[in-house]
């Protein structure tokens, strides 16, 4: 038997993993990074893309903090876009697609840059604990890694079950063993396991498809790269393509319910309402005649195609049935039939906000097995995870970002206080300050933490001070620049607006809600050599301004009501004008002040303000109990 | 917005709980937990009586009296309730108010019994607020209405249901950029209208319709107001120009509470105080609900306020002065004066607008929904789907921030209007 010693174990190597460990190397410890098949690290089991709506701004935030995500993606982009270019700029967001393969060989070249990281074959098959905490690893050949710390990123490999059709493998995910053994042994430490599913598309061969019969998605040339730090993608950029199911599509689809594992009873794991399989689609909104599907490449030299939005678990025989009644697919080949898995959680409820395991310390956990769906959630909880169990083992405080800082610390704070029910994704209007956490500004919201914590180099540092100081000149530009009548005329009419009655500056102007920052420098107007985010984040600062401002009094008000700490002998069950199940669910978590009792779920800003002046009655009348004793 | 009363609610309070006056009964009530003790030095010993049953009592000093006690926590207010049944006298009820205070009690704000019903849970806000208005409706109608009126927890909840649901939407647009789901505020913004405009209609029932009767001097409109008010109060004479400023009473026309006005004469004169008494006339025309305008109407009054006048001939009682086309009336004989009160009442019913009262709206809610409606303006306004969604929380918010108000916060805006004694 073997026994070697690291400070952290990061067990799995997907994104969450990933972070995971590049961050607590990169942070000085020394860090193991276990997962089954070293040569699949980073490896993108479903779709082809990194980014979309929320996703982005996740990618943008791990970016900013130092994480691997957002420069992997520009490396390996194949398309870049930007969504929601019609909306406002807190909700616009970049997707890339990129070439897995190459993905996969860029995030392992660069674990192995990082010195003080060690990447090995393994499954872990037992945490083993001691009277402290989490004290080792134990494999399934029965090796021995002692550490202080370790991050569980199992993904969907813990009693992972694939149902294609009647056929059950058990696998993690296509052609890899499931992970069987660690289950029991989280569970022995007192870990509440649950069950979830999810699902993929079958994959389809490129040159069996007539992509003339189908809607060409060229990517955006404007986009200019994911990374605050890094460059564009070098690579060749090719397009996706669009086509929908049809009536014939639903009949085939709905005639064999009755065998579908979903609905005849062969999975019972809850799957994500958002992301439905086909079948659900079909089932859910009968009267809908077509759901779109985007045809992506999986990477230049790969023939494969991932036609986005009809992931399913049917049969076989019933997948390329449907899938022929599809404009464009009428005789495409099949390289690998869709599949569900079903794979074990652990009940999120159950860590701190660190990510640590309330239930055994020195435990993280972080990605899928936290109930989360998608590549960007797992990277953000696996950075967060790597840095806390960092800091745990040098003694200081855990890294926590606030709901009014970044998507990370709402995601975190949702998976840690509500729990879930079906897998998590993120999504813009989980946040309350919406319009505060924008991808053009996550470097100013993160990157000097990133910096704090070791995890930016001098380098990028640079690039983050040059950026601030070129920002704030071209905010004064923006702000001070007016234009006279005749120069507000020409430009009004250059961006298609109605012609003013008066002259206007340039504030004005991209106060409008479809003039954006990248208009105005087109137009001559700003500095075209200022990267296109920071000239988003003068435009957002300058459109949201009043509700921006809005919301930042409301964060002050919360802040002042944290402040404002909830007396030990004080009760809350005689207080007229409080629900009895807020009651209830006060004394269950037993709150310190009064901003935690207001993130109980459902607690009104009505509660709060009773409690307040009860609390405060409260103190009064102790101060002339203990002057009259 | 806090306006927390001054004054501790543990305190025993005594009030009258009838109109005050003399009469055949005054009714006193007193409430608090410590109203026993209080009352027992009065030699009123309430802890020995059956809860609810009537008792007669020989107070030396004060009365004879009938009194119930209703113990804590089965009284109107949850706590105990002492009703004393005297004999119709203000000195009667003085003596028993000093008496009571001189023991620890103190005089109830108005309101306050029904304000410590409601913070001891015996009804809500809401509750409170229709008992209130049902004491204060002028109608048959009106009554009718307020007892048909959901609950406002209801009204918003169904607002707030609409709002969330367009919430969705508006922020499945956001994030599901290939789906189509366009938002629909129309829902919102009709209901918001529809209770906005039943606010108007119930503001307009607030104040009581009032009845002017208009005309040259010497027409026969003080002899119809005396008439119609079954007593001679105007001061009836020959000569013309004798009311000068104008007359008004309260009465009961069809079971409805009503305003009627005399006004003075309308001509010319030189008269100081008979210009001034005119020009008052014209402003009551303007804010009156129904005119009774004596004689044919004039094309320019005929252009601003026919849609609310009732033309008549008076004297119609004379020979000569036969009606053309106008109804006939004679405030001396009581002719066509019945077919008079048909039209007004049904010129009051048509100008305001109780054909579509559906909805009794009180004064807070309509300030309320005053600020709803605004929010939602706003929204409607906002340039993009991202602020139009943040403006959703918003008005969100401010529902459920109404649905949750913490009775505390509401004694200035409801209770102090009530009566003294409810």
């Amino acid at each position: 038997m073997e026994t070697k010693k690291y400070h952290i174990i990061v067990v799995g190597g997907g994104h969450a993993g990933i972070e995971a460990a590049a961050a607590a190397a990169k942070m000085g410890l020394s860090v193991l990074l276990l997962t089954i098949d070293p040569q699949r690290i980073g490896e993108m089991p479903c779709n082809p893309s990194i980014g979309g709506i929320a996703k982005g701004h996740l990618v943008r935030e791990i970016d900013a903090l130092g994480g691997m995500m957002g420069l992997a993606a520009d490396r390996t982009a194949i398309q870049y876009r930007r969504l929601n270019t019609r909306k406002g700029p807190a909700v616009r967001a970049t997707r890339v697609q990129t070439d897995k393969a190459k993905y996969t060989e860029y995030m392992i070249s660069e674990l192995n840059k990082i010195a003080g990281l060690t990447i090995k074959a393994g499954e872990a098959k037992e945490i083993i604990a001691d009277d402290e905490g989490f004290s080792g690893v134990r494999t399934s050949n029965d090796t021995i890694y002692k550490g202080k710390a370790c991050v569980i990123t199992s993904g969907t490999y813990l009693n992972g079950l694939l149902h294609t059709g009647k056929t059950i493998t058990p696998g993690g995910i296509y052609g890899q063993p499931p992970s069987s053994g660690l289950s029991d042994s989280l569970s022995s430490h007192g870990i509440s396991l649950g069950r979830l599913k999810t699902g993929t598309p079958a994959r389809l061969l490129a040159q069996s498809i007539d992509f003339s019969r189908c809607q060409l998605q060229p990517g955006d040339p404007k986009v200019k790269q994911f990374s605050f730090f890094g460059p564009r993608s070098r690579l060749q950029q090719i397009p996706c393509y669009l086509t929908w199911t049809n009536q014939n599509t639903n009949r085939v689809i709905s005639s064999n319910f009755d065998i579908a594992p979903l609905f005849n009873g062969q999975i019972n794991g809850m799957g994500p309402r958002y992301c439905p399989s086909i079948e659900d689609k079909v089932f859910k909104f009968p009267q809908r005649n077509r759901h779109h599907i985007f045809l992506e490449p999986e990477g230049l030299d790969s023939d494969w195609i991932y036609p986005n939005g009809i992931s399913t678990s049917l049969p076989p025989e019933v997948q390329k049935e449907f899938l022929h009644t599809i404009a464009g697919l009428e005789k495409c080949k099949i390289a690998r039939y869709g599949y569900a898995v079903e794979y074990d959680y652990a009940d999120p409820r159950e860590l701190e906000i660190s990510l640590q395991s309330k239930v055994l310390p020195g435990l993280y956990f972080a990605g899928q097995i936290n109930g989360t769906s998608g590549y960007e959630e797992a990277a953000g909880q696996g950075l967060i995870a790597g840095i806390n169990a960092v800091l745990r083992i040098r003694g200081q405080q855990p890294l926590i970002i606030p709901r009014d800082k970044g998507y990370i610390g709402v995601m975190i704070d949702d998976l840690t206080t509500k729990g879930i029910e079906e897998p998590y994704r993120l999504f813009t209007s989980r946040a309350e300050h919406r319009l505060m956490l924008r991808e053009d500004n996550a470097d100013e919201r993160l990157t000097t933490i990133g910096r704090e914590l070791g995890l930016i180099g001098d380098e990028f540092w640079k690039i983050f001070q040059e950026r601030q100081l070129m920002a704030r000149r071209e905010k004064k530009y923006i702000m001070t620049t007016s234009l006279d009548y005749a120069e507000t005329v020409e430009l009004a009419s250059e961006l298609g607006l109605k012609k003013p009655s008066a002259p206007m500056n340039l504030q004005d102007f991209l106060k409008r809600p479809h003039v954006s920052w990248e208009n105005l420098v087109e137009k001559g107007y700003g500095n075209s050599e200022l990267p296109v985010w920071t000239g988003e984040r003068i435009e957002s600062e300058i459109k949201y301004e009043g509700y921006i401002q809005r919301q930042a009094k409301q964060i002050e008000k919360l802040k002042k009501l944290a402040q404002i700490k909830i007396p030990k002998e004080f009760s809350f069950t005689d207080i007229p004008g409080l629900r009895y199940e807020w009651i209830q669910k006060i004394e269950a978590k037993k709150p310190d002040n009064l901003k935690e009792v207001m993130d109980i779920p459902g607690m009104s800003p009505a509660a709060a303000t009773v409690l307040r002046s009860y609390i405060k009655k409260f103190n009064r009348d102790k101060g002339v109990r203990e002057n009259n004793s | 917005m806090m306006s927390q009363p001054d004054f501790e609610t543990e305190d025993t309070i005594i009030a009258e709980a009838s109109p005050g006056g003399t009469g055949a009964i005054s009714i006193l009530r007193i409430c608090g937990d410590e109203m026993p003790q209080i009352a027992s030095r009065l030699g009123i010993r309430v802890s020995s009586w059956q809860p609810g049953k009537t008792q007669l009592l020989d107070l030396p000093g004060y009365d004879q009296v009938m009194a119930v006690f209703f113990k804590a926590p089965h009284s109107y207010t949850g706590e105990n309730i002492l009703e004393i049944f005297c004999h119709g006298s203000p000195i009667i009820v003085d003596r028993f108010i000093d008496g009571f205070c001189r023991q620890g009690a103190r005089m109830a704000e108005p309101g306050e019994f029904t304000w410590r019903a409601v913070l001891n849970g015996k009804m809500t806000i809401d509750e409170a607020e229709r008992i209130n208005r049902r004491i204060h409706s002028r109608s048959l109608e009106e009554l009718e209405i307020i007892n048909k009126t959901p609950d406002l927890k209801s009204i918003l909840e169904k607002l707030l249901a609409k709002a969330r649901e367009a919430l969705v939407y508006l922020e499945t647009e956001i994030e599901f950029q290939e789906e189509s789901a366009a938002s629909n505020l129309r829902p919102i913004e009709a209901e918001l209208e529809f209770l906005l405009n039943q606010g108007e209609i119930s503001r307009q029932n607030r104040n009581l319709p009032g009845i002017l009767l208009y005309g040259p001097p010497n027409c026969g409109k003080s002899t119809l107001f005396n008439y119609i008010l079954g007593y001679s109060r105007a001061l009836v004479s020959k000569i013309p120009g004798t009311t000068r400023d104008y007359i008004e009473a309260e009465l009961k026309i069809r079971g409805r509470v009503v305003r009627l006005l005399d006004s003075a004469g309308m001509r010319d004169s030189t008269d100081e105080i008979e210009k001034a008494g005119v020009s008052r006339t014209r402003d009551l025309v303007k804010n009156s609900d129904v005119v009774i305008h004596f004689g044919t109407l004039q094309p320019d009054f005929a252009g601003k306020y026919s849609n609310k006048t009732i033309p008549v001939q008076g004297k119609a009682d004379l020979p000569g002065l036969e009606p053309d086309g106008l109804i006939g009336v004679s405030g001396k004989t009581g002719l066509g004066v019945n077919k008079l009160l048909d039209q007004i009442i049904g010129l009051i019913k048509d100008r305001r607008q109780e054909n579509n009262w559906q909805i009794w709206i009180s004064e807070r809610f309509a300030n309320q929904l005053d600020l709803l409606h605004n929010i939602f303006k706003e929204l409607l306004e906002a340039p993009l789907p991202e602020l139009k969604a943040e403006q959703m929380k918003v008005f969100i918010n401010q529902i459920t921030g109404y649905l949750e108000q913490p009775p505390q916060d509401l004694y200035g805006e409801i209770f102090s209007r009530f009566c003294i004694g409810k």
